[in-house]
């Protein structure tokens, strides 16, 4: 079989033109909210943006990886997608740059790193670790450990397109995904602590590295979901896509929007019945002070919807309910990371300067940006290899797949 | 005329493709009262065979609504109702810590009524099989497909159905007499 290569097709061409336009409008975004609406709320939409598409590239990694240690038929003819996806990775260092420069600025929306923790007993006794210095080293070792999980995994793929009779590339993946698995969820974990978690760091929660994990791993779902739908809906791939993979891509992301529900309920839920106060403060700011409408909002869009759209067996063999799912699941995911980040930042905000804020349209100006990158970088992938591994030995598995 | 204890007609097929085909044909045939005797699942025989899907999901529903009443009226009338009791100060029926007899309590009767049902439809436990004393029918939990056509079937007739059976790529066709008088 020759290589399908899509970079000159119309739909790329598209996506190149879509995404430039948002980086254009993010970045004008950005800079609007950097003046209007000081630096704090404009490092909590970058890093917004940031994190949605980092976390969602990484988690293609994870998705490649999974695949080969399952040794999985279906996915063979779209995982090439997803691995497309991870265009952003080899670039996290850079985007975190800002973040970092943020830890030494007067606005940071690190409270840890604020010349006040060190009269907080808390952070004092929690700067061990949360320090700018191991914060940085921290950043870099989760950058070096998925630059070297793409470099591997994706490499390896990659070679296996060139010589369909000689396997060893892949056997290589399937010896050495597992690792790979594992080090994706200690760095993704430890990296939701440090971003994330860390935006609060009074507070803490141990299923907070599950939490995210299940949020970044619907919404790559849907990412991959859209995109392979957009190319079987431009007439490209149809030899190598069949409804049986949209079928199981709609059963993924059905299962992990409940496994999202699964898990924030049990968060919630450990925290209710202990009631210690360090650790309702996260629950009991975000449950008032006009945060509790995304709460609710989230409820409804990341549990209650997927489940009822894509819950009948033959509706997630339809391309529309798939997008509307899809859809669904990554204005949610959004949402979540919004729930997280903003009211966070707002406190740090209003303690740094008196300023405090509500969600508005500036939370999409980060989004907007980093799609636009995530895009650009997926669009440069297409150009450079072919859009299905087709000297993968289970390929013709995949396209003959039923389930 | 087939007589009055002939089980059905009986075929082996070792090749899958040859199987699935031959499915196709005995459906559009419009032979209802057939099986087909696989060692293995075979992917795609459903559809050839003309099967349509299953409503097991119903079962399950039905469970599911069960297990979460359940759960529901039972935490409802121990904790709020006949016997209050306060415990660590939350109230008598709060949803958060209802959620979790509720979720287990669905899952439980979803999962029962599904087994359940799944006997069912199966028609399980059968204790006897028309075909049970048949050489070429016990070889399907061995090495071979076998297409097995009731005698009961509209459409059936010891010549016709042999011969068809033959023609589908059928080795060792012949008819069953059935144990039972």
């Amino acid at each position: 079989m020759t290589s399908v290569n899509l970079g000159s097709t119309p739909l790329i061409a598209k996506m190149q033109k879509v995404g430039f336009a948002l980086i254009v409008l993010g970045a004008l975004g950005l800079a609007a909210v950097f003046i209007t609406g000081g630096q704090e709320r404009f490092f909590a939409d970058y890093l917004l943006g940031f994190w949605f598409f980092t976390g969602i590239s990484v988690t293609m990694l994870f998705f490649s990886a999974l695949q080969y240690l399952t040794r999985a038929g279906w996915s063979v003819s779209v995982r090439r997608t997803a691995e497309n996806f991870t265009g952003m990775v080899p670039y996290v260092a850079l985007f975190a740059a800002p973040i970092i420069y943020n830890l030494f600025s007067h606005h940071s929306i690190y409270e840890w790193s604020h010349e006040s923790a060190a009269t907080d007993h808390l952070l004092v006794a929690k700067s061990g670790y949360l320090n700018t210095t191991f914060f940085i080293v921290r950043i870099g070792i989760y950058c070096l450990l998925w630059f070297g999980m793409l470099r591997f995994l994706v490499g390896n793929s990659v070679k296996q397109d060139s010589n369909a009779s000689d396997i060893t590339p892949t056997r290589k993946n399937w010896k050495r995904a597992a690792p790979w698995v594992i080090v994706y969820a200690l760095s993704i974990t430890f990296c939701s602590f440090d971003l994330l978690m860390s935006l609060e760091p009074h507070w803490f929660s141990t299923m907070w590295g599950v939490y995210t994990f299940a949020g970044h791993f619907v919404a790559s779902i849907s990412v991959l979901a859209l995109m392979t739908i957009w190319l079987y809906k431009a007439g490209l791939l149809r030899q190598y896509i069949t409804s049986e993979q949209f079928h199981d891509l709609g059963k993924l992301m059905f299962a992990f929007s409940s496994f999202w529900a699964y898990i924030a309920f049990s968060q919630y839920f450990i925290i209710w019945y202990a009631n210690l106060p360090e650790e309702t403060i996260y629950f009991e700011f975000r449950m008032h002070n006009q945060w509790e409408i995304w709460g609710y909002i989230l409820i409804v869009s990341h549990f209650v919807a997927p489940f009822i759209v894509l819950l009948r067996q033959d509706v997630k063999r339809k391309m529309n309910f798939l997008i509307a799912g899809a859809v669904i699941v990554l204005f949610s995911h959004f949402v979540d990371l919004a729930w997280i980040i903003i009211p966070a930042v707002s406190k740090v905000a209003a303690a740094n300067s008196g300023e405090q804020f509500t969600m508005g349209w500036q939370e999409l100006t980060g989004w907007l940006f980093f799609a636009g990158v995530f895009l650009l970088l997926a669009v440069q992938n297409y150009k450079k290899r072919s859009a299905v591994p087709i000297g993968d030995p289970l390929l013709q598995e995949s396209v003959h797949y039923n389930s | 005329m087939a007589s009055s204890n002939l089980a059905g007609a009986i075929a082996e097929f070792t090749d899958v493709n040859a199987l699935v085909h031959a499915a196709e044909k005995l459906r559009d045939a419009g032979f209802r009262k057939w099986d087909v005797h696989t060692p293995y699942p075979v992917h795609g025989l459903d559809k050839a065979m003309g099967i349509k899907r299953s409503i097991i999901s119903y079962f399950s529903f039905v469970g599911m609504v069960g297990g979460l009443t359940t759960a529901l009226g039972l935490q409802w009338w121990t904790g709020a109702d006949s016997y209050k009791l306060n415990i660590g100060g939350k109230g008598f029926f709060d949803w958060q810590f209802s959620m979790p007899i509720d979720f287990e309590l669905t899952v439980l009767g979803t999962a029962i009524f599904t087994a359940l049902g799944l006997f069912h439809l199966c028609k399980l436990p059968t204790w006897y099989n028309k075909y049970q004393e048949d050489e070429s029918f016990k070889k399907a939990t061995d090495d071979t497909f076998v297409v097995t056509i009731d005698a009961n079937d509209d459409r059936f007739s010891a010549e016709g159905t042999q011969s068809l059976l033959v023609s589908l790529g059928g080795s060792n066709v012949h008819v069953v007499e059935s144990a039972l008088k």
